[in-house]
């Protein structure tokens, strides 16, 4: 195990190896003084890090580095770094504001003879900020908060550079990780921090009510899922637990947009051009990351119907609240019958499973159908960027409408990437240059290929558009929505969640068994999709 | 010492002192309600845990709890597809405004867009007294916070009896001076924290923590709110945490603050300079008003949220955050056992409403013919 690894979180550190770096860093005790910072962009620096330059260091201007590890204090655990930025509660660049959100993909089960070995996953996520600023420091850890041995990481706002830098510590050295911007570097892309912070911003897979697994209104991590005598039962950070729509609304959706409005500035800005597009357009046709949502209602209630999540059958996010698109009465679209849905869960055999332990709870996760949807970080940016202007509502849309059917990780709108110019272009040139390379290879491919349907939704003026996709997204609804009236068409949509829930597992932002309940399914099944009917198929 | 009077919602100024002493005995009475519970039903009474704080000393281990939540009503988030469905939907009727937060939005005619949009969280119960007791404060406060033009007719019936629904307070676009959706109730707030107090067993003789499972074994709020079941959850928190618990002085519901992270304004000011409070302290605000100063040269339907105009109070509503306070005291030495069973469970006589004075609350209400257990 190396320097920083957390042994309860294995997946969640980047540990130092010292012997690959021929390096001796102490974890406690009386070598504490070599305690340093030291720069580890996995991917582009050693395994071991390298000294930081003064270079480096002027390029840090987050409230973490200011308050703490300029002033050469390199804190150990949450509790000392706490304390470290209390200190600087009464000057004017201090962070007094606090709060603390719980997360814990089995802080919801309860505590009994079945759950007793299951580790329950705790995780805090500690803000820091100014009133009225919000939280510019963000730290993650988990209890207890004075444990030396556990993951301490930090995101810190520099609002001087407009980006995130990601900290972590490990034994008595702390790492600088990189910024917001090396999670597009390809040396460092979906590598260290960046495996989660795909797109250089915070995340919050459950992003949404009901947050399932975190402390929230909706449903508390309760202290009685804890072992009496548990640590966890007197600690003060669980006491003073949030509410995790706090951290949705008040922490990470403001830090997304944040972040995406600074990365287009500068992307945007350079009068060079845009070095990258497909890095952009990836927002529009890819799935760069995932958000994991549920039905709003329990799996175990007694309501007879109940609504599934929208974006689990179209990108509602992006096609409606970002573009702006009318569909009529949404909210409603997608009830299904409880008995059907109870059916389903139990022909899948569905339950949450934590490998390790043997723990094994039949059904659905608390909240029904969880599934994971596009991430909002995807969403935003092409929010942005027709904002901006740099892409038209009908170019947005007409390639959003092509398998619209299938809002994550669809091979034919991601095979569009392709059209986007792979160098440098005018930001201005981009949608220019896309749809004409679409409608020339248009030209050369059968009707049903993406760049054929791409060119059909393109060819139509924005009203026209409009008033097509609206009622295309119309009759699938309809289709769907009858669908859901049938056990067999519940089935299948359960078994289409499935399947989706098997391919997030594949992604590096899966970490934890139980994020997902399981199904009898083979894992290698073969992908599914659904069609512009309604009907789920093989891929 | 005992609290030696309960004070009125945000420590607003509006009562003499015969009014003072009778809305301290009306909260006080609504105290010993919730704390009796539905007499008879074993499942629901007494609520040995909740206590009256002008009648009980707290301790000196006293702590307090804001327990906050999300203004936007969840019950329209739970149904709406989308952002602006959701928001349209929310704005469309102050009947769906129920997490203890009703707007109003004034438009600028012609454009249509949102020039002001008023927040209040102040219970029914305090204006109907107040409109019974002093309808000429009444009318000056409607004329100050609502429309100058508002007049005694607008307000009461011929009869003289207060219109809590009025022309101007009945609507997302005339006005919102109090609270009117039925469950927006001070009276629902102090019934939730009493009943919540009740600390519940599961069959298998585990402790009942989850707020579904506590809203609806104990039958108090609407289950499908972010507000009551979490109120309840928090409460019986510090129930089972053994304490005794109450609703901290002055009772009512408040504003926790809105944040305007990621606003845009046209001329790059800080949007939160236009949140004002405008009835109650700085600390416990029960109204406020959200608007571009006329100096500025736009409105607020000119500003951004997320990159999107404001064109519906229920955007702003997502952004604000209410609360309650609760007090939780002598942590650990409750003797209360918990309770096998649900409120209902077992039927049993409802209970009755508190006795009158010189000048009772209860009285005036009652003679309102309020339906309620106040």
């Amino acid at each position: 195990m190396g320097l920083g690894q957390d042994p309860f979180n294995p997946t969640r550190t980047h540990p130092l190896s010292p012997t690959a770096a021929g390096l001796d860093f102490p974890s406690s005790g009386a070598e504490a003084n070599l305690s340093s910072l030291r720069a580890r962009v996995v991917g582009i620096d050693p395994d071991g890090g390298r000294p930081m330059t003064d270079q480096d260091r002027a390029s840090l201007g987050d409230p973490f580095f200011d308050l703490v590890l300029a002033r050469e204090r390199f804190p150990r655990t949450a509790t000392e770094l706490i304390a470290v930025l209390n200190e600087s509660n009464g000057a004017p660049e201090g962070v007094p504001e606090q709060m603390v959100f719980v997360v814990a993909e089995a802080g919801q089960i309860p505590f009994n003879n079945s759950s007793a070995m299951l580790p329950r996953g705790v995780r805090y996520v500690v803000t820091r900020g100014r009133p009225a600023n919000g939280p510019t420091v963000l730290i993650s850890t988990r209890p207890p908060a004075d444990d030396p041995t556990a993951f301490l990481q930090v995101a810190g706002w520099d609002g001087r550079n407009k980006v995130f830098h990601f900290y972590e510590r490990a034994g008595s050295a702390w790492l600088w990780e990189g910024s917001s911007l090396h999670a597009f570097d390809p040396a460092a892309r979906g590598k260290g921090p960046f495996d989660s912070h795909v797109n250089g911003t915070l995340v919050m897979k459950e992003l949404r009510l009901p947050w399932l697994h975190w402390n929230s209104t909706a449903q508390e991590i309760p202290i009685e899922s804890f072992p009496p005598n548990h640590p966890l039962r007197t600690d003060p950070l669980f006491a003073a637990r949030e509410s995790a729509d706090i951290l949705e609304r008040r922490v990470v959706r403001p830090a997304i947009q944040r972040w995406t409005r600074a990365r287009l500035d500068r992307q945007l800005g350079d009068p060079d051009g845009v070095a990258a597009p497909r890095e952009l357009l990836r927002h529009l046709l890819a799935t760069t990351s995932i958000n994991i949502v549920t039905s709003e209602e329990r799996s175990r209630g007694s309501k007879p119907t109940f609504g599934l999540p929208a974006t689990f059958f179209f990108d509602v996010e992006s096609i409606v609240n970002q573009l702006g698109l009318e569909i009529s009465g949404l909210g409603q679209s997608f009830q299904v019958g409880r008995p059907d849905y109870e059916s389903a869960v139990a022909a899948l055999g569905l339950a949450l499973k934590h490998l390790a332990s043997g723990f094994k709870q039949d059904g659905d996760a608390s909240f029904a159908w969880l599934v994971p949807e596009r991430a909002l970080e995807d969403c935003v940016v092409v929010g942005e960027l027709t904002r901006r202007g740099i892409l038209s509502f009908g170019f947005a849309l007409a390639l959003l409408m092509v398998d619209a059917w299938n809002p994550i990780d669809s091979a034919a709108r991601a095979s569009l990437l392709n059209y986007v110019p792979a160098g440098r272009t005018q930001a201005a040139r981009i949608e220019a240059e896309t749809r004409k390379n679409i409608n020339n290879a248009a030209a050369h491919l059968p009707p049903e290929a993406p760049e054929s349907i791409a060119a059909t939704y393109l060819a139509l003026d924005e009203s026209a558009l409009r008033a097509r996709a609206g009622a295309e997204l119309d009759a699938f609804v309809a289709k769907v929505r009858a669908r859901l009236m049938t056990s067999q068409g519940v089935l299948d949509f359960m078994r289409l969640a499935d399947w989706r829930r098997r391919a997030f597992r594949k992604r590096r932002i899966a970490e934890f068994d139980l994020s997902l309940p399981f199904s009898n399914i083979n894992e290698n099944a073969p992908p599914l999709a659904l069609t512009k009917d309604g009907e789920v198929v093989e891929r | 010492m005992a609290l030696q009077r309960f004070d009125p919602p945000g420590f607003v100024d509006d009562f003499g002192a015969a009014q003072r002493d009778a809305w301290h005995q009306f909260i006080s009475d609504a105290m010993d309600f919730a704390h009796d519970g539905t007499v008879g039903d074993p499942f629901d009474s007494p609520r040995a845990q909740f206590f009256n704080a002008a009648k009980v000393e707290s301790a000196s281990d006293t702590g307090f709890e804001d327990v906050k939540w999300t203004a936007f009503p969840r019950i329209v988030q739970i149904s709406s597809g989308s952002d602006v469905e959701r928001w349209r939907n929310s704005d469309a009727s102050r009947d769906v405004q129920d997490e203890y937060c009703e707007w109003s939005v004034t438009r600028q005619s012609g454009t249509n867009k949102i020039t002001r949009v008023t927040f209040t969280c102040e219970g029914p119960e305090y204006w109907r007294f107040l409109a019974a007791t002093d309808p000429e404060k009444t009318l000056a406060l409607y004329k100050q916070h609502v429309e100058a033009s508002v007049t005694h007719g607008d307000l009461f019936s011929p009869s003289g009896t207060y219109i809590p629904r009025n022309r101007f307070n009945n609507s997302t676009a005339n006005g919102a001076m109090h609270l009117v959706q039925r469950n927006n109730t001070l009276s629902a707030e102090i019934e939730i924290a009493g009943a919540a107090t009740i600390t519940r067993l599961r069959p298998d003789g585990t402790p009942m923590v989850d707020s579904l499972e506590l809203i609806q074994c104990g039958r108090y709020g609407a289950a499908q709110r972010h507000s009551d079941p979490f109120i309840g959850a928090r409460v019986n928190f510090h129930a089972r945490n053994k304490a005794d618990v109450t609703v901290a002085n002055p009772v009512g519901i408040y504003f926790g603050g809105l944040d305007t992270q990621e606003w845009e304004t046209p001329d790059g000011s800080d949007p939160a300079g236009f949140w004002k409070y405008t009835r109650g302290t700085p600390q416990r605000p029960v109204r406020a008003v959200l608007e571009v100063p006329s100096d500025r040269g736009y409105v607020l339907g000119d500003v951004l949220i997320d990159g999107h105009n404001i064109q519906f109070g229920g955007q702003i509503a997502d952004r604000i955050q209410m609360t309650i306070r609760a007090l939780a005291t002598r942590i650990g030495q409750s003797t209360a056992t918990p309770v096998h069973g649900c409120a209902g469970d077992s039927a049993g006589p409802a209970g009755g409403a508190g006795a009158g004075g010189p000048l009772s609350v209860s009285a005036v209400l009652s003679a309102g013919g309020r339906r309620g257990r106040l």
